[in-house]
């Protein structure tokens, strides 16, 4: 079967899936509902239709019919049916990975709490404004001033973009929107989506663990965007590889193919899958309370109270596992990655550095939401940070040179040449210039050194993992081959990036994210 | 319970088939039991190269071509998606002026612990009892780690396809039995090519470097680099100049990872450990005000009310 007609195959039996519910909907159940309803007039009756049905139940059901003639026509005509079955059940098996993990649990919170609320707590609910009055969520939303058009209307040229390239990578293949070679298997949807993705996600359990393990409490105030940071960059992580993967309807194999024989314990990625999976369900739960408070949950905030220390705890354990598997990832190829990067050390470092660029990435996240949403900056709180990154660098910058050390690969760092200047401008501008800065009082009490400090270090880090993933690789090719990014990378790396910056601003709009801050009068009790 | 690759099949088309959408056959895969571990096998068979007898004739490249359906009219010059084995012409000479072309057949080269079916988080790539290492595509995800860890830069990728595969030589031409031998081995008309198991081809390959002094290079490739591979070459030339990689360690490759991943219990239980104990440590006050035991709830932050408006 020819990979394009798979591809269109594979839309159909999609589509069946997604409009099934429609039919269900407005086929079945609407019309069984207006059929048992007493008629009161003419609502909705602009479509005459020859049955009792809505519209859109009968252009689903078209649709559906249209979807089935084709396949079925297909699969007589071309007698590819096993093809079909391993779509239709990578479908329903993705389908069903949706739902469990993101429809199922909000819908169970959701729907069980306000039912649970109702039964048990009937006066507030009661005393609440019908929702036929609330204002909706649209028109909530300010009007946009002349800045924020010229915002919002690049970054609709931007998705837009982005959605073209989707469409030709899904359906035509890799080559056509990426520059990978059979030399360079991993490009900048790896090195900077995943591997670095992952690294910059790293703040979330570095200020939960400071403030639920370590009981530093005064941090409270920025553990729930930091938090937020962690979930949207893992979500992010999630749909940059099914952008990489090139059997995207397989990725449930590593997971739910486990029982079957589809996972293999000596892959470091395996690790990694099941850590990032696991980690994004528990960053979900630790990040609930301020979706349940919005809604006020109260049973559902009471549990989540009473489980917060040792989430935090799993969530830090997962952690500590998987940044330090991305660099196991690399262990394989010593013939391949740079010797001044390539050490059997590679996941202890890979871990420090997380940590590290866990405190920088929280103290950029802060100074950029400050700036973007007005809100006043905990100064005092990211000048602690950066003396604990600081103190964090210090450490993995001994331990990297010691291990150069005594590796014997110091020397590869003073010949002359790309490899070298590289690994200078890592460590020099990502590593040493920040701990430096950091470590003195008098610089660390300057809101913009801070800032500029937490920038240097995510530099530092997310230029070490592309060097070690992609730039490091140069010297392996043959010819001199080297691997830049195409155009469709970086659209769809940046189309990444800005969802999440977006998705943190409408949070920051709808939900209790800076909670101190909106209700100075409340005072936090700890 | 257990299931096997084909009984998960069955069970999918079985409940596809009690969805409505009716009954299948579950697709032809290699039957070869899955093996988690990459342990070497001990009848491994291999293939003897010897690269002094090699005319250049291109009769293995084709016959390998014919024999996986692939494109016999393009012209490649190297590993391809198409072409799973290659007559790789090399320049030897050390003179721009003088080109001395030495053809050599380049392939998969089976290793005895593989870096790609050790990578592999799905367990697609497998090496199977007799010594090759196969692929099933119907359980790959496509993420390319074994294109990554392959020390000799053997799988080749569908770049161009929305439903990419990863090539390379799996011996599928012995796959259904009718072929004591593969196909490359049987094409070649010089007899370079020997098959047999590992250790008796090594055996070979020491005495005819023994027996013909001075004729091959005193090294048999691929009998120690990366921890052994079951395709082993003789040459004249030193093998750097036939386009191999001659930096490889003698360690075979997943050793590394493994000595890492071993440790991945451990380090979990002893985080655990570690963080529990701060945990129960650092809330000593809590507990003694509240009264409660572990886990102390994190006191309610008193936030305002913020309703819709």
């Amino acid at each position: 079967m020819s990979p394009t007609l798979q591809f269109l195959l594979t839309i159909f039996v999609g589509l069946v899936i997604l409009v099934a519910p429609l039919v269900l909907i407005f086929g079945v159940l609407y019309p069984l509902k207006r059929r048992f309803e007493p008629q009161t007039g003419t609502a909705s009756s602009r479509f005459k239709m020859p049955f009792n049905a809505h519209p859109i139940g009968v252009a689903a059901i078209c649709l559906i019919g249209v979807a089935a003639i084709g396949i079925v026509a297909y699969t007589l005509v071309t007698n590819q049916f096993v093809d079909l079955m391993i779509l239709f059940r990578d479908f329903v098996v993705l389908a069903y990975m949706f739902l469990l993990r993101f429809v199922a649990p909000f819908g169970v919170l959701y729907f069980g709490g306000t039912w649970l609320e109702r039964r048990l707590n009937p006066a507030a609910v009661r005393a609440r404004r019908p929702i036929s009055e609330r204002v909706p969520l649209l028109k909530r939303l300010p009007a946009l001033s002349p800045r924020g058009t010229l915002v919002a209307l690049s970054l609709a040229i931007l998705w837009l973009a982005a959605v073209g390239i989707a469409i030709s990578r899904f359906f035509f293949g890799l080559s056509y929107v990426t520059n990978l070679t059979d030399e360079f298997p991993w490009g900048l949807w790896i090195g900077f989506d995943v591997v670095s993705g992952v690294a910059l996600a790293a703040g979330g359990f570095v200020v939960a663990g400071t403030v639920h393990v370590f009981n530093i409490r005064r941090y409270h105030p920025i553990v729930r965007p930091a938090i937020l940071t962690a979930l949207l960059g893992y979500l992010l992580v999630i749909v940059g590889l099914l952008f990489d993967l090139g059997r995207w309807y397989n990725v449930w194999h590593p997971i739910f193919g486990a029982p079957f024989g589809m996972a293999n314990i000596h892959s470091p990625m395996l690790e990694v899958a099941w850590c990032v999976v696991l980690y994004t369900v528990v960053l979900m739960l630790e990040f609930s309370p301020v979706v349940l408070e919005k809604f006020k949950v109260e049973w559902a905030l009471k549990i989540m109270r009473a489980i917060t220390i040792p989430l935090v705890i799993l969530g830090m354990c997962l952690s500590t596992l998987h940044q330090s598997s991305l660099g196991s990832l690399f262990l394989i190829a010593p013939e391949k990655v740079n010797p001044l990067w390539y050490s059997a050390w590679m996941p202890v470092f890979f871990f420090l550095s997380a940590v590290g660029v866990g405190l920088g990435m929280t103290i950029l996240e802060s100074n950029l939401s400050s700036r973007a949403l007005g809100r006043a900056l905990e100064n005092d709180l990211l000048a602690g940070l950066g003396r604990a990154a600081s103190v964090v660098i210090a450490i993995y910058l001994l331990a990297r040179f010691v291990e150069l050390l005594a590796r014997g690969a110091i020397g590869y760092a003073f010949l002359p040449g790309f490899h070298a200047t590289i690994f200078w401008v890592e460590i020099m501008a990502g590593f040493v210039a920040p701990m430096m800065l950091m470590a003195f009082k008098r610089v660390r009490a300057q809101p913009a050194l801070v800032f500029l400090s937490g920038g240097l270090i995510v530099f530092g880090v997310v230029f070490n993992r592309l060097n070690t993933s992609l730039l490091g690789w140069w010297q392996y090719a043959k010819g001199g081959a080297v691997y830049i990014p195409s155009w469709n990378e970086v659209v769809i790396t940046v189309t990444l990036v800005s969802l999440g910056v977006v998705v943190f601003g409408l949070a920051a709009k709808f939900l209790p994210l800076f909670p101190e801050e909106k209700h100075a009068h409340a005072t936090v009790t700890h | 319970m257990k299931l096997s690759r084909r009984d998960f099949l069955k069970l999918c088309g079985a409940s596809a088939a009690m969805l409505g959408v009716g009954a299948t056959a579950a697709p032809p895969t290699l039957t070869a039991p899955r093996v988690s571990a990459p342990v070497a096998p001990r009848k491994a068979n291999g293939v003897l190269i010897d690269t002094t007898k090699c005319v250049g004739c291109k009769a293995c490249q084709n016959a390998c071509k014919v024999a996986n359906g692939l494109p016999t009219d393009d012209r490649p010059v190297a590993l391809s998606a198409t072409t799973l084995t290659i007559v790789d012409f090399r320049n030897i000479s050390t003179k721009a002026d003088q080109p001395q072309i030495k053809p050599v057949k380049k392939q998969c080269m089976h290793c005895e612990e593989p870096a790609c079916v050790s990578v592999c988080p799905v367990g697609a790539l497998v090496k199977q009892e007799n010594g090759c290492v196969t692929y099933d595509a119907d359980i790959c995800m496509g993420c390319r780690y074994c294109m990554v860890a392959c020390p000799f830069g053997v799988p080749k990728y569908n770049w161009d396809s929305a439903n990419p595969k990863i090539n390379k030589c799996a011996q599928s031409c012995l796959a259904n039995g009718k072929r004591d031998k593969p196909t490359c081995v049987s094409a070649c008309p010089q007899q370079a090519l020997t098959y047999g198991s590992r250790e008796e081809l090594l055996t070979l390959a020491q005495s005819r470097i023994r027996e013909n002094p001075g004729k091959y290079v005193n090294h048999v490739y691929g009998a120690k680099e990366v921890g052994g591979t079951t395709m082993l070459y003789l040459s004249n030339t030193p093998f750097e100049a036939l386009g191999f990689r001659v930096d490889l360690p003698e360690i075979a490759l997943p050793r590394l990872t493994w000595e890492v991943q071993t440790k991945i219990p451990g380090v979990f239980l002893g985080a655990l450990t570690l963080l529990s104990g701060i945990a129960w440590w650092t809330h000593r006050k809590e507990r003694a005000q509240v009264g409660a035991r572990i886990p102390v709830p994190v006191p309610a932050p008193a936030y305002g009310e913020n309703d819709d408006d």
